[in-house]
């Protein structure tokens, strides 16, 4: 059981900021009869064992991950939601020591598919991938805090971020519900009806991509297989898992002109190809003799992502001129790889498929 | 609850066991022949830099032979039973290379 402090909130708010248990926001004080309500939620004992980094000699209690939540502002409710986002993290394949220790700085985010999202009010129209909405800041929080005070993920100890970016407070991407043609994300993944999955990738900031007047919609493909084959992003060329956010314009248009989601994926891995030459252009060393080989396919070219598959293809954000996102994950594919998770209402979350994408 | 009222709040943070502390093997020069194993960690120019290390400690120890083991991913430890292995046939070990 974890250790009771004796202190008023007041006191409880600096002292937590004085041992360096915040991510530099105040956190609600966690206090046993909130913590106890969190645990009743999942009906999980406190010392339920969510799971573990082996490196680092470090396992994640259900008792831990509920106060980390208080702390973070969630609401009781959340707790099944943070609990499958902690397990994916916590899966060997999403190589979380590697994660959150990394110099490319990444975020824990997290893509929540399926009817919770509108059960517990997630933003995912207007300023999805932004601020000001409970659920998508606080167990996106909830989740770096546990990563920071359960496994060490701070600077100046197991946290190597160069740079790092505000991702790193809270990303949580919500998907709304898709043009009527299409699959959510969390039935591409396989999950039963009523189900809702929540899948975490290790990513770089979100990069918004304007297409605002061309008619053509696999125009607007294009725009975004040109964000997706930047130089200056560090898997491409290499190839890496990405997640692209395809806003209202975007999805509707696309649908409507009879693309599936499966042929947008094809076009954008084929269209995010580079050549060398481009790379070297703006100055970037091809790697060669390393665990990143960048050997041009047989068409001269360079993957950006790993395969057309490798794509998170979500929906989110609400009607405006034509804006979509994209998110790269921080490393290529051999070094950590997206993880999803059923939420379950009571109890650890599931398994699904094979876990990945 | 005023905000000066005295309450319990539950501590946030990793309280499990520390990791026990260890005393490292005595230092031996060693006097005869042997294997120095290096582990590339898989980034840019890692096994360059080392072979130059292992060169540099070719003119101080007497080394039969270097042997370079190169990790698929440097986000991931060496795999147990390899580590093991390695370290059966060498008598040095150069590892933990970062950026």
């Amino acid at each position: 059981m974890a250790e009771q402090l004796n202190l008023s909130s007041s006191e409880a708010i600096e002292y937590f900021f004085d041992r360096g248990w915040t991510d530099g926001l105040p956190v609600v004080p966690p206090t046993p009869d909130l913590v106890e309500e969190f645990l009743a939620v999942v009906d999980l004992e406190p010392n339920a064992v969510l799971g573990s980094i082996p490196e680092r000699d470090r396992h994640l209690t259900a008792e831990k991950a509920a106060i980390n939540s208080v702390m973070a502002g969630c609401r009781s409710e959340y707790f099944p939601v943070v609990v499958a986002a902690l397990e994916a993290i916590l899966d060997p394949s999403f190589n979380a020591h590697a994660a959150m220790s990394s110099t490319g700085g990444a975020a824990l985010c997290l893509i929540v598919s399926g009817p919770l999202v509108e059960e517990l009010s997630f933003s995912h129209l207007h300023n999805a991938l932004g601020s000001g909405n409970r659920a998508n800041a606080s167990i996106g929080r909830a989740v770096r805090l546990v990563a920071m005070n359960i496994f060490g993920a701070k600077t100046g100890l197991l946290d190597a971020s160069s740079i790092g970016h505000p991702g790193k407070y809270s990303m949580v991407v919500a998907e709304t519900k898709p043009p009527a043609e299409w699959p959510t994300f969390a039935e591409e993944l396989g999950a039963p009806v009523g189900k809702t999955s929540v899948t975490v990738i290790a990513a770089e900031g979100p990069r918004q991509v304007a297409n605002h007047l061309n008619p053509d919609p696999k125009g607007w493909l294009l725009t975004i297989a040109s964000a997706m084959r930047s130089p200056a992003t560090f898997t491409v060329g290499k190839g890496a898992q990405v997640v692209v956010v395809l806003g209202y314009e975007a999805r509707e248009s696309l649908a409507r002109a009879g693309w599936s989601k499966s042929e947008i994926r094809t076009f954008l891995a084929q269209q995010s190809r580079i050549s060398p030459e481009e790379l070297e252009t703006a100055g970037v060393l091809l790697e060669i003799g390393s665990a990143h080989n960048m050997v041009p396919g047989q068409d001269g070219l360079l993957p950006s992502v790993s395969s057309a598959d490798d794509i998170l293809l979500v929906m989110a954000g609400g009607p405006g001129p034509g804006w979509s996102a994209y998110m790269p994950a921080w490393a290529p594919i051999l070094h950590s790889r997206a993880s999803t998770r059923l939420v379950n209402k009571t109890g650890h979350s599931e398994t699904i498929g094979d876990n990945h994408v | 609850m005023s905000s000066c009222e005295i309450s319990v709040v539950l501590r946030p943070d990793y309280e499990g066991d520390p990791v026990a502390t260890f005393v490292p093997a005595a230092r031996v020069a060693p006097d005869k022949p042997f294997t120095l194993a290096v582990i590339d960690n898989g980034k840019p120019k890692a096994k360059q830099l080392l072979n130059e290390v292992a060169a540099r400690l070719s003119d101080r120890f007497p080394i039969a032979n270097v042997e370079v083991i190169s990790k698929a991913s440097a986000g991931k430890p060496l795999e147990a039973d390899v580590a093991q292995s390695v370290a059966a046939r060498s008598r040095m070990v150069i590892t933990g290379l970062g950026d």
